[in-house]
């Protein structure tokens, strides 16, 4: 059998025989190691049992890049150490993977045909979008109700600032109900008629489920579901026939939950309803639960898990991760979080009550030993933004060169912090990696394919002819297209194409002679060559653009690609466009080269292919720049935390400010706050319940909770090395400066005294 | 009696008879030889009458036919069913139209093809979306009205009113669930209703009312007397595919008739949604005289008949084993991440296959649950440079997605302002290009750009009136048959009220198809604007022959529903390309009915769920509104189950059976779409392969 090694508490986990179980897992304790384990086991047991033929373990995760890490895992385990078929007798999912699973089995079942498409983010925002522009022109002045008009000279600037700012406003309010109503299984129409039998006004709420059933019409006559749809189907079809959830029980008669912190109300729902309330397995860590806000992600349905009387708890608390120090100043975190005073009781709850334990001797995988902290807060330094970036630079630039071999990330709080890190870096000649938009490969494929649509939109365009030459043709056709020479050719050639008004003679030479003649004699006979090449290349793809959209772009695709990931997802992009253009027969080149936009720009996403098809993989001696939450799952050597204010990690004090909160809406109201409270009291049926602000200062303190779990994940992501920095923010110059996060000052302050000590 | 020998029971000199056997038997063969044994025996061709489900498996007898000298092709009618219904309900019209609640019967009928029914349907259908009729399902309008007039089809076979659908429906769905679907029932109820309240009106005929008018007619004593002596011999090809209501009329029949015969096939019935009734088709035995069973297959070899074995005993199949340890069964898996790898895998075994082992393409089928235009393209691309001939089957593409096709209704948008269409410069670009013989694709971009003026009193500009400078870029040559085109378009603008049919022909025949544009010496894009003159005469002859809408109206409806893809181009001579020296992509379910064996199959995304047929529709069902299901049960999952299973059993050992040599299987991990795949295709194969444990391309398998 295996040599693997386990740890006593992670052996307490794959003995499980079956039943409910929680594993409260810390950070780096080998959750996924265990969990594949324990699923490798029961498809032994399975195995054994003669029962693969009919059933699976199920393993539900949380995004695209774990399935595929839990497959792969899981596939090595039951095909190396076990003998078994890879890939047979377990099924590892997203919820979303899952649930369309499911409802693809029986999509009659909850009125859907079998070719029932998914609309992708941007058509469904597209569509909220056009409600939103629409409610503000008809309705919108309901909106000016809960303006802050002592911020405005009239009525008129009010009202600019309503058509300015309104539909942005709307749009997330309707994004709100929509996630609500979905979670909660409620349809615009009950909602709508609950609506209308209360006393009470509530009119957020009524703005919101209006706009909830426009939505659903409008998914409903494209014939399509969204994403949150998926789930909400699956679970009816699950609901409205018995015999077909039973026969999925007897399916997946073991179900293993991963990122269970994560779970929203109706994943829960779902899972338990799957599990027959049975052999359900949850794994998570309460600390990192990072997606409440904007999302409908709940970590206190984790805890309530854990403290169910049939649910057995095998937590795994030991991690072999971080150096001793970096645990302590974690455990540290949780621990003032708990208790202090200067917290409102209700934040002090943000924790769930774990301690990170270093390794016992003789640990397979011992904690680090060599560690440096160093926590950049000093009450007499203000730092400014630019300052801050400063610093840090200087202490990779002054660190990278004696540490090669070692990993290292600057973590941000926020993507746009995240690009100057990352332009700085550049600037300094300082090698890194970002993980701050969609995937680079998604981002490459569709954006030169997005380049040679634009061409084809338009061939007359120099310019487009010489970006498709420059972006695209050039990096395909010449070995090494970063060379010097190779650059200065590409840019000679690049320049005369950009200034080609005709750019018929070059194309398509007719009497009046070939372009390429006109360069003169001394022109270099490869440069011709190439040039003729490119020609050959572009003649072919206008040929074939009368073809429909979806040959095109594999057409284009084969010329594009070479990597099989690539050509995969050209593959996808052309099933995903030809879909859009039946949908859209108005739809013409242009159109598509913007959808291609959106796709490089991840403003969409894809199921499938939304993400790294393996998670990313930390290089030595380059710097990964990241936001907090991407690193999620990720660990480096030395790890620089970033912008570690009362901006980006409030704390429910007096002087912090929120995200949410907007400057023209009068006394801090969150209007999404709002919109949710009335919402869920109205279908309590205790809409005369609702006082308003209280939900917004509510939210206040829910969101420094998850922010004060976001530094946590931050910290836990080091291994040896931890470096925190904060600024004063953008506006400082303007006086609204931020001072440093309360739970910096706090840690600074213990870490001092542990020194000392 | 013939060449074939089998297992005879009934009468010495059976006057009608059924044959049956699986695939591959000879079946076919022996109904064509009895075919030429009455031609010879001196039965006049136009006394016989040969009956199969679907045109494509009337292949066989034309072939023959065509070899041999009796004639004509059409002195022996090979048809189907619904055409001789058809032909019937024209020609005696008057039996039946006051009857049936027509207005105004002394008219003639119009009969509609299932998409302008659809187009019929289509504003009943949108009014009741509006209402939020159909707000408990979530599909869109165009399905709705195809699942609506497939119920009106499903209740005539039924022979019960159209009104009780819902009842049925309602009762498959059962008490306890949602009661919001009931009303979606009711409201497409309430739709059919009105759609056929609009037919009878206007004397539309659909697939329902001819079958509806059909069974009338055999209800009256004169027309049965005409219509059962009309013909003396019948065979009718694939009872198993046909519906009860055929079973009916051949039941009716067969005391009528000299000679007849019967042709069953076991394991078939594959048209189910369509009402296919297999065991009616076997039933039929019990009103001939005689019975033959052949059973000897010339086909399968020995390691695809284990691979059968083993198929039946992954399904269950009662008193199957499955293959001895140690059966070198005929077919090799592989295993792929991702789909285009898939794709180059049967390129490039294809190649070794056609190249190094001489094996004819037209002895190579691939075959999928679904083929996308995608994956036909790339691999159709993919053999093109491997020089490997290949066809595939195209059901139905929709005709704005020819070019020939969009370049014609660009140039009839742009010669009449009337409809007040106004193509996007690209559509005109790309119009002129094709149009124009010697326009490059740069330059016709150029050209649009200038001369196009969707929004001004000249929608083309002359030549002579843009620059000198940009006539040069664009050239006088082509600048001269841009004039030409353009004089032809505006005299056909001044001309209103022609019909777009006339309109197409013309330009075709006066513009286009002449030397120096664009379909001169173009056979191809002449088929495609013949098959556009064909399809927007039905449209107009069928729906509007009242002539009381005013033909250009009547063309910028056309138009419209052309651009929205709603109308599919119907490729005639597609069967013949089928039929020539090619590799075969088709779907699955397709090759099936085409009845024709291979050397060598290709069953490409194994994993897919596509292989397993999901039967509960939102609005329709082809099992629960058959006359076989009784009103009132619920449909079950179990039933969903049990009738999956035997679907995909049937279509499993099916292709197996129409497989000569050896069957290579492909499954990509990620599917076309990026999902993982794990249909239940796929779970058979692992079972079979862990009884068989054999090398798997792609993936280490190790016994366990």
């Amino acid at each position: 059998m295996s040599d693997l090694k386990l740890r006593p508490s992670q052996e307490e986990v794959v003995s499980y025989t079956g039943g409910k179980m929680a594993v409260a897992a810390v950070p780096g304790s080998g959750k996924t190691f265990t969990l594949s384990y324990l699923a490798a086991e029961l498809v032994t047991r399975l195995s054994a049992e003669n029962r693969l033929d009919e059933q699976e373990v199920l393993i539900v995760t949380f995004t695209n890049p774990a399935v595929n890490s839990f497959r792969h895992r899981i596939s090595n385990l039951v095909q190396q150490e076990r003998g078994l078929l890879p890939y047979v007798g377990y099924r590892v999912r997203t919820l979303h993977g899952l649930a369309h699973d499911i409802v693809r089995m029986r999509p009659g079942l909850v009125g859907l045909s079998e070719s029932f498409e998914i609309l992708d983010e941007r058509v469904t925002s597209t569509i909220i979008r056009d409600m939103a522009e629409r409610w503000i022109r008809t309705d919108g002045d309901m909106l000016l109700d809960y303006f802050d008009f002592t911020r405005f000279e009239d009525i008129e600037s009010a009202s600019r600032t309503l058509r300015r700012k309104g539909v942005d406003l709307v749009e997330s309010l309707a994004y709100e109900v929509i996630r609500l109503g979905k979670d909660n299984l409620w349809e615009p129409d009950e909602m709508a008629e609950v609506l209308n039998r209360t006393d009470f006004d509530l009119p957020l709420a009524r703005m919101g489920i209006d706009l909830y059933a426009g939505y659903q019409r409008g998914l409903g006559y494209r014939g399509a579901v969204d994403f949150d749809d998926l789930v909400r189907y699956a679970m009816a079809a699950l609901e409205s026939d018995p015999e077909f959830l039973a026969r999925l029980r007897v399916r997946w008669p073991y179900i293993l939950e991963d990122e269970a912190q994560d779970s929203s109300k109706l994943q829960n729902d779902m899972l338990r309803l799957l599990s027959g309330d049975g052999n359900w397995v949850r794994v998570g860590d309460p600390n990192q639960s990072i997606y409440t806000t904007f999302t409908t992600a709940d970590s206190n349905l984790l805890r309530r898990f854990i403290d169910e009387d049939d649910v057995a708890n095998h937590p795994l608390p030991v991690s072999g991760r971080s150096a001793p120090p970096v645990i302590t100043l974690a455990n540290h975190l949780v621990e003032w979080t708990g208790e202090s005073s200067l917290l409102p009781d209700r934040l002090r709850r943000a924790f769930y009550a774990q301690k990170i334990e270093p390794t016992a001797p003789g640990d397979p995988q011992p904690n680090p030993v060599e560690s440096f902290i160093y926590l950049d807060w000093d009450p007499e330094k203000n730092v400014t933004p630019e300052s801050e970036i400063d610093r840090v630079l200087r202490s990779l630039e002054r660190w990278l060169p004696d540490h090669k071999d070692w990993t290292v990330a600057v973590l941000v709080p926020e993507n746009s912090r995240g690009f100057k890190i990352a332009e700085a870096l550049k600037e300094r000649d300082i090698e890194y990696e970002e993980l701050l938009r969609s995937t680079s490969s998604t981002r490459d494929a569709a954006s030169r394919l997005q380049v040679v649509f634009d061409f084809l939109a338009d061939p007359t365009d120099g310019r487009r002819l010489g970006t498709l030459f420059r972006d695209v043709w050039w990096m395909l056709a010449v070995p090494d297209p970063e060379h010097d020479d190779a650059i200065r050719v590409g840019d000679q050639v690049y320049r005369a194409l950009n200034k080609l008004r005709t750019t018929e003679d070059f194309l398509w030479p007719g009497p009046e002679g070939d372009w390429i003649d006109s360069l003169g004699d001394d022109l270099d006979e490869s440069v011709r060559a190439l040039l003729e090449q490119f020609r050959a290349q572009a003649q072919f793809w206008l040929n074939a653009s009368s073809l429909p959209v979806d040959q095109l772009t594999l057409t284009i695709s084969q010329a594009l690609f070479t990597g099989q990931a690539d050509i995969a997802l050209g593959h996808k992009i052309a099933v995903v466009l030809g879909s859009i253009a039946v949908n859209n027969p108005e739809y013409r080149l242009p159109h598509l080269a913007q959808e291609l936009r959106s796709i490089s720009q991840n403003e969409r996403r894809f199921l499938g292919f939304d993400d790294a098809a393996e998670g990313y993989e930390p290089k030595k001696g380059v710097v990964t720049v990241a936001t907090m939450h991407a690193a999620k799952g990720l660990e480096w050597d030395r790890v620089y935390l970033m912008a570690v204010n009362n901006y980006s990690f409030p704390a429910a004090q007096p002087a912090d400010s929120y995200i949410a909160e907007k400057w023209f809406i009068r006394d801090d109201l969150n209007l999404q706050a709002e919109v949710h409270e009335q919402v869920e009291l109205l279908m309590a049926g205790k809409a005369g319940e609702y006082v308003e602000g209280r939900a917004s200062r509510e939210a206040r303190i829910d969101y420094a909770a998850e922010r004060l779990r976001l530094l946590y994940v931050g910290i836990t992501r080091a291994k040896r090395d931890l470096v925190i920095t904060w600024n004063m923010g953008r506006f400082w110059e303007q006086g609204r400066e931020n001072s440093a996060a309360a739970a910096l000052i706090e840690l600074t302050g213990f870490w001092e005294r542990e020194l000392k000590s | 009696m013939n060449s074939h020998t089998g297992e005879y029971s009934g009468e010495a000199d059976p006057r009608t008879m059924l044959v049956e056997g699986p695939f591959g038997v000879g079946k076919t063969s022996f109904a064509i030889e009895t075919l030429f044994t009455w031609l010879s025996d001196g039965v006049p061709p136009e006394n016989i009458l040969v009956m199969v489900p679907q045109r494509t498996l009337a292949y066989p007898y034309w072939e023959a036919l065509r070899g041999a000298d009796y004639g004509p092709l059409g002195s022996v009618d090979v048809r189907t069913v619904n055409g001789l219904a058809k032909d019937m309900v024209n020609i005696y019209w008057p039996l039946v139209a006051g009857e049936a609640g027509f207005a105004e019967p002394e008219r003639g009928p119009h009969f509609l093809t299932l998409e302008t029914a659809q187009y019929a349907m289509a504003d009943f259908v949108d009014r009741a979306v509006e209402n939020g009729e159909f707000d408990a399902i979530n599909v869109s309008p165009q399905q709705i009205a195809r699942q609506i007039v497939d119920n009106l089809g499903k209740a005539a076979l039924m022979g019960i009113d159209y009104r009780q659908i819902p009842d049925f429906l309602t009762g498959a769905w059962g008490p306890d669930r949602p009661r919001k679907r009931v009303l979606a029932y009711q409201a497409a109820g309430r739709v059919a209703d009105a759609y056929r309240q609009y037919c009878l009106k206007y004397r539309l005929l659909d697939y329902s009312l001819q079958i509806e008018c059909f069974t009338r007619l055999l209800r009256l004593p004169d027309f049965r007397e005409a219509f059962f002596g009309a013909r003396t011999h019948l065979i009718v090809d694939h009872v198993e595919e046909e519906d009860a209501l055929t079973h009916t009329l051949i039941r009716d029949w067969l005391p009528h008739l000299d000679a007849a015969l019967l042709v069953y096939e076991q394991d078939g019935g594959y048209r189910v949604f369509l009402g296919a009734n297999p065991e009616g088709g076997q039933a039929l035995a019990r009103d001939c005289e005689g019975v033959l069973t052949l059973s000897e297959s010339y086909f399968t070899s020995p390691g695809l008949e284990a691979l059968l074995d083993e198929v039946a005993y992954s399904f269950n199949q009662p008193g199957s084993d499955p293959a001895p340890e140690g059966s070198d069964l005929a077919f090799d898996f592989a295993f792929h991440s991702y789909y285009p790898q898939m794709i180059d895998w049967v390129a490039d075994r294809i190649d070794h296959l056609v190249h190094d082992q001489g094996i004819a393409p037209k002895e190579i089928s691939v075959l999928a649950p679904f083929l996308s235009d995608a994956l036909r393209f790339s691999l159709g691309q993919k053999l093109d440079q491997r020089g490997i001939p290949h066809v595939s089957h195209r059901p139905s593409r929709a005709l704005r997605d020819e070019p020939a096709a969009r370049c014609v209704l660009t140039l009839a948008a742009l010669a009449h302002p009337e409809w007040g269409e106004r193509p996007p410069q690209a559509d005109v670009a790309q119009a002129l290009q094709l149009a124009i013989a010697g326009l490059d694709p740069v330059r016709a971009a150029l050209l649009a750009k200038v001369v196009y003026r969707p929004g001004g009193d000249e929608v083309l500009t002359a030549f002579d009136r843009i620059t000198p400078q940009m006539q040069a870029r664009i050239t006088y040559v082509v600048g001269q048959r841009y004039d030409h085109l353009r004089d032809w378009l505006v005299t056909a603008a001044a001309e209103r009220a022609t019909a777009l049919d006339h309109f197409f022909s013309r330009m075709f025949g006066e513009l286009i198809s002449q030397s120096g544009y664009g379909f001169h010496d173009d056979p191809e894009a002449g088929r495609v604007v013949a098959e556009l003159v064909e399809s927007a005469r039905k449209f107009r002859q069928s729906l509007y022959s009242d002539q009381s809408i005013d033909p250009i109206e009547i063309g910028r409806r056309y138009f419209t529903i052309v651009r929205q893809g709603l109308l599919a181009a119907l490729y005639v001579a597609s069967w013949r390309d089928e039929h020539a020296d090619a590799v075969f992509m088709a779907p699955a379910y397709t090759f099936l009915l085409r009845n024709r064996a291979v050397d060598v199959q290709f069953w490409l995304d194994v994993g897919s769920v596509g292989w397993w047929e999901r039967l509960d529709q939102p609005l329709t069902h082809p099992y629960v509104l058959s006359p076989n299901w009784p009103a009132g049960r619920i449909w079950t999952d179990s039933d969903e189950v049990v009738r999956q299973e035997e679907m995909l059993y049937k279509i499993v050992s099916g292709l197996i059976r129409r497989c000569r040599s050896h069957i290579y299987l492909g499954l990509s991990d990620l599917g076309e779409q990026g999902y993982e795949q794990r249909g239940p295709l796929l779970r058979v194969f692992q079972q079979i392969l862990r009884r068989h444990p054999q090398p798997v391309e792609g993936l280490e398998v190790s016994r366990e």
